[in-house]
């Protein structure tokens, strides 16, 4: 009797249910087939108030979301170099369940403690400055001492001991332009230039009253105010600066701008994102080399690999 | 285990032999499908992987064909607006006294948004015309660009650029856009004096981009990508990533096959190539498709099949379980009657319903079991009347040899005139025989048994005038019981002519019925000679045949010893106890027989004939 009734049971439970098992498995074969890698959240917080500073490495950055599974969400800030600003987000994400950080740190002192909260919970990666010390996973940028060292140089051969050299920025509370105009003064300076610090909103005075030999202009910010005010200057000191936009590069096409420093902002973007997404993805992480810098002058500016650079396909 | 063929047989023999034939139906059927479904399904897969495959190819060239047909059709809108406006426009102007802006502007508009801008420039790189844009930047040298060259130094032909930043005109906006330059060597006319030029036409890139991108050939791995003649990238969906150095493209060896499909080794990963060369141009749009992601599609099919046969094998085991149940069920309860039947059981039901076979098997079963027990039952019925028969005969020794003794007495009483004593033995002879055949009953009240032995007992004495004196009790307890007749009176017989009547006169026959334990004892007792053990033994001995001429064989006794065992099974029967010179008893152990339940109650037909 019980033996039936184990068989009975069997009969009319266990193998249907089976057999059901295997037909929803049937039906959700393509699902289970097509969502075969996790979806990764990942949330990129940059240092600007404006995303089209950003064009070529977000670009980058999608590219490398789509290849590797991600969902990404573009952050700017309300104001540009804002450290609350990028703290809160930074929070706001950790606890909205971002998987993977992509951040520009603004100032890595005030962002330690956050960063350091974030990076046990979810991967983190920075663009342009490195936060390993607070538990950063990888960071994606150009040897930024090279590259002030390198426009210093610049700057030294277009000019004779003794020139005054304007360094120019947008914004001091950026630890990455502060890094910039340290390197690039300090460079000046053993060149026995004449060094001046000074705000791209204040160019203008010292165009009018005590003209430069030269201007180098660490950010592109920068570099548009400086370029756009030296064109309609009387004085017209040699500029050089750091950066791509179109600006930039018609300044530079028209001979405004004397060189740039140029660096490929969209293999930036992709990398920190893929650095980010197989961190998340507990994959391995090859480590990350400083990303080359080229500098670009009126004519090598359409050169094909500088072309591809300066004005990005798409 | 030394063979292994070998020992599996023997391993399914045992799991034959043990196995239910539910089990082995349902196995059996469940084996032979999922086989018949394995083959099936393999060479369905097989054939469909083959089709699938030269189904992707066809899909990827078709693909390609169409992306060409659309390259195609793209590249001939641009000839056709340079042709519009080197036989409409500029062959019909004296650019002296004409001016083509009008129709240039019109062209422009015509054009739509992958038209960029269309320029003419006199031979030496001077602008004669263009739109929308309509000056050139300073310094600018239309001479010394490619386009331009290339246009001057094969004039029979249209030539296409690579793609690059138009950086002639002065855009007030500063824009700086991908283009595709197709130039051309066009005459113009000044003055009526005929000279060379070029005339511009410049493509959005985005065209180009959108023809291209997101094209997927057979798999999600697929791709494709647009190279000039020299290999040189026009379009890949990954440009950035090969322009910033973070990805390879074999587009320097592609440049080199020829139209049609290849196989390359490629970063250490096998691709199938398609190659394709778009007319007028040499560019060449380049199919690839990761033989990765093409097994990877043959595994999902595969994969999909083993769902497949799964599914089906699942189905199959639960069908299979009920259909072998439904033809198995019928065989185990014919099975489950007949071990039923084995264990005695009378009310066998070998009603099964099924298959006709079993049905018909079920049938007959039960037709032989029928006949089996009335054979059976005429067998125990004839050996029933076999051993009536035999206690008849038994019976049957006693009457005539006493009947003999007694009416010689009372023929010689008569004849000497004691005539009274004569009537008394008549009339116990009378009554014994009455007794003798109690209606025809073998098995008669215990109390009528020795009322049978207190008449013989008193012809006796009269015949042996009164040589001997008799006692005859019974228990009262006794009164209600039974038992098979005439087994007191043999022993009697034995007590009086071996033990009281060789005496001197002072013999004494005592009978006792009396209940022992369970049992119903009669004692029987004289006090004649007695025998001897040897001669004690003898008497219940089967295997011992007396002489014919010796006195007192005691068949008697035996006859009564074996009736009783007959009747009531081998715990019961005669024992004799004697002595010489002492006396002899012999002890009757009989059953309590509540009426004539005993097998021998039946009247007898030899009986009921009396």
């Amino acid at each position: 009797m019980k033996r039936i009734k184990k068989r009975t049971i069997m009969l009319m439970v266990a193998l249907p249910l089976l057999g059901v098992g295997v037909l929803f498995s049937l039906i959700a074969f393509d699902r289970l087939s097509n969502s075969s890698k996790p979806l990764i959240e990942l949330s990129v917080i940059v240092r600007d108030s404006d995303s089209s500073l950003w064009t070529a490495a977000r670009k980058g950055m999608e590219q490398a979301a789509a290849d590797y599974g991600a969902e990404l969400r573009f952050l700017t800030l309300t104001a540009s170099n804002s450290s609350e600003d990028q703290k809160k987000l930074l929070d706001r994400e950790i606890s909205n369940g971002a998987d993977a950080i992509v951040i520009a740190p603004v100032d890595p002192a005030a962002l330690g403690d956050a960063v350091q909260a974030a990076a046990s919970v979810a991967s983190m990666v920075t663009i342009d400055t490195d936060m390993s010390e607070y538990g950063a996973d990888a960071c994606v940028s150009v040897d930024n001492s090279l590259l002030a060292l390198s426009l210093g140089n610049a700057a030294l051969a277009g000019t004779q001991d003794g020139d005054s050299v304007i360094v120019a920025y947008s914004s001091q509370a950026n630890t990455l332009t502060q890094l910039l105009i340290d390197e690039t003064s300090k460079a000046l300076r053993e060149g026995d230039r004449k060094v001046i610090l000074c705000s791209a909103d204040r160019i203008g005075m010292y165009l009018n009253y005590s003209p430069p030999d030269a201007i180098i202009a660490v950010d592109s910010d920068a570099l548009e105010r400086v370029a756009r005010l030296v064109q309609s200057a009387d004085a017209q000191p040699l500029i050089y600066g750091n950066g791509v936009t179109s600006d930039i590069a018609h300044y530079l096409e028209i001979g405004i701008i004397e060189m740039i420093a140029a660096k490929n902002e969209y293999a930036s973007g992709y990398l920190a994102v893929q650095a980010a997404v197989q961190k998340a993805l507990n994959e391995k992480v090859a480590p990350i080399e400083y990303l080359p810098f080229y500098f670009v002058t009126n004519e090598t500016m359409y050169e094909p690999d500088y072309q591809k650079l300066l004005f990005p396909v798409s | 285990m030394r063979n292994p063929f070998n020992y599996l047989v023997r391993k399914w023999k045992s799991f034959y032999s043990r196995s239910s034939i539910q089990l082995i139906l349902s196995l059996s059927f469940t084996a032979s499908a999922v086989m018949g479904m394995i083959f099936l399904g393999l060479a369905l897969f097989f054939r469909l992987s083959v089709t699938s495959n030269d189904q992707m190819a066809e899909n990827s060239s078709r693909i390609m064909a169409q992306v060409n047909l659309n390259m195609d059709s793209y590249l001939r809108r641009m000839m056709s607006i340079s042709d519009t406006m080197y036989y409409r426009v500029i062959k019909n102007a004296d650019f002296a006294t004409d001016s083509i802006d009008n129709e240039l502007a019109l062209i422009y508009e015509n054009g739509g948004n992958s038209l960029i801008s269309i320029a003419l420039f006199t031979g030496d790189g001077e602008l004669l015309s263009a739109t929308p844009l309509t000056a050139l930047k300073d310094g600018a040298n239309a001479s010394d660009e490619s386009w331009f060259v290339s246009a001057m130094n094969r004039i029979e032909n249209l030539h296409f650029s690579t793609p690059h930043v138009q950086n002639l005109f002065d855009d007030p906006d500063n824009r700086y856009r991908w283009v595709v330059s197709l130039s051309r060597y066009v005459e113009i006319t000044r003055n009526g004096i005929t000279e060379g030029g070029v005339l511009l036409v410049d493509m959005s890139f985005s065209g180009i981009e959108q023809i291209c991108e997101d094209v997927l050939l057979s798999n999600s791995d697929s791709y494709l990508y647009l190279i000039d003649g020299n290999g040189e990238i026009i379009f890949h969906p990954r440009q950035q990533l090969i322009y910033a150095g973070l990805l390879d493209e074999n587009n320097l060896v592609a440049a080199g096959y020829a139209d049609g499909s290849h196989v390359e080794s490629f970063n250490g990963n096998r691709r199938q190539v398609s190659v394709r060369t778009v007319g007028y141009t040499g560019w060449k749009l380049v199919g690839v498709a990761y033989e990765s992601g093409i097994t990877s599609y043959y595994g999902q099919l595969l994969l999909f099949f083993l769902f497949v046969i799964l599914f089906s094998i699942f189905l199959l085991v639960f069908l299979n379980l009920r259909m072998s149940e439904r033809i198995s069920v019928p065989i185990k309860s014919l099975d489950k009657a007949v071990k039923a039947l084995q264990a005695g059981q009378e009310d066998v039901n070998f009603d099964v319903s099924g298959p006709y076979e079993i049905e018909y098997l079920g049938n007959s079963i039960r037709s032989l079991v029928m006949t089996m027990r009335k054979l059976m039952d005429d067998v125990v019925e004839k050996e029933a009347q076999k051993r009536r028969s035999e206690l008849d005969v038994l019976q049957s020794q006693i009457n005539p040899h006493f009947l003999y003794n007694t009416l010689d007495s009372v023929v010689w009483m008569t004849e000497s005139g004691r005539t009274e004593e004569a009537v008394v033995m008549i009339t116990s002879l009378a009554r014994f025989f009455r007794l003798s055949l109690s209606g025809g009953y073998s098995v008669i009240p215990i109390a009528d048994e020795l009322e049978h032995a207190k008449y013989y007992l008193t012809i006796q004495q009269m015949r042996y005038k009164n040589k001997f004196e008799t006692e005859i009790t019974m228990a009262p307890e006794l009164k209600e019981l039974f038992t098979i007749k005439l087994i007191v009176q043999p022993i009697l017989e034995n007590a009086i002519y071996h033990g009281v009547s060789v005496g001197d006169g002072d013999g004494k026959i005592t009978v006792n019925a009396f209940l022992e334990e369970n049992d119903v004892i009669i004692e029987i007792a004289d006090n004649g000679s007695g025998m001897p053990p040897e001669t004690v033994s003898r008497l219940l001995d089967e295997s011992y045949e007396p002489a014919p001429a010796t006195e007192g064989s005691g068949i008697g006794l035996k006859n009564v010893h074996r009736r009783i065992r007959l009747a009531f099974g081998d715990e019961y029967g005669v024992s004799i106890f004697s002595e010489p010179d002492v006396g002899t008893t012999v002890r009757i152990k009989l059953p309590k027989l509540y009426g004539r339940d005993a097998q021998g109650a039946k009247r007898s037909e030899t009986n009921e004939t009396n």
